[in-house]
């Protein structure tokens, strides 16, 4: 699954420990999202959804949309 | 949750946590432990034996449910996913190794069979369950 958190985070000047901070993970798990090596669990998408303040079909694509 | 960065469930913590595992695992398998030659299960002597076995195992599964529900408030998304995952590789692991080695492995080299006890066993689930952390830590949960 696609996603777009390392350009918000890159938006907001924000590293990614400090993003894993905000959203309570380690930074590895960032990492790991970032990087397409990991989908987060749906608790921790809605997480992300809320901090950027942005639907989660904003943020993560799953290539299924019309 | 705790801070994972700093707490028990610090991905560098986990990390060596499982290389020493794997390692320690590998160097029991090395050294023949699974080559002990014991006795059949203890039920076959008594028949209080199966029950109490029984009872046991249903004990200490209960008390990982527990354990299990500790840890998942305690580790973050990332590492939850690779420490359940790779413990389903292990379980799989345990299944078809035990199989390839009693009845294709083991005859080969003039051992006879039932080979694979407590003392193979548990290493071989340490060991695989260590090579499928390092694989999902390398290749990601997608992978």
């Amino acid at each position: 699954m696609k996603n777009r958190l390392k350009v918000l985070r890159a938006e907001r000047d924000w590293s990614q420990a400090e993003l894993a901070g905000r959203l309570d993970v380690s930074r590895q798990a960032v990492n790991a999202i970032e990087t397409g090596k990991h989908d987060p669990s749906l608790p921790l998408a809605f997480r992300i959804a809320r901090l950027f303040d942005m639907p989660i079909e904003d943020i993560f694509d799953d290539g299924e949309a019309q | 949750m705790t801070a994972p960065g700093n707490g028990l469930y610090a991905p560098r913590l986990v990390d060596v946590t499982f290389l020493v595992m794997g390692l320690g695992s590998a160097a029991l398998l090395v050294n023949n432990a699974a080559l002990a030659d014991l006795p059949l299960s203890s039920s076959e002597a008594n028949p209080l034996g199966g029950w109490l076995l029984l009872g046991s195992v249903a004990l200490v599964a209960l008390a990982s449910c527990f354990a299990h529900a500790f840890d998942r408030r305690g580790w973050d998304d990332y590492m939850g996913q690779i420490v359940t995952q790779s413990s389903m590789i292990a379980m799989v692991t345990i299944l078809l190794s035990g199989v390839l080695w009693d009845f294709l492995l083991a005859p080969q080299i003039g051992l006879k069979t039932p080979t694979l006890m407590i003392q193979g066993m548990v290493p071989i689930a340490a060991f695989s369950w260590s090579v499928g952390y390092g694989f999902l830590r390398w290749k990601g949960t997608n992978s």
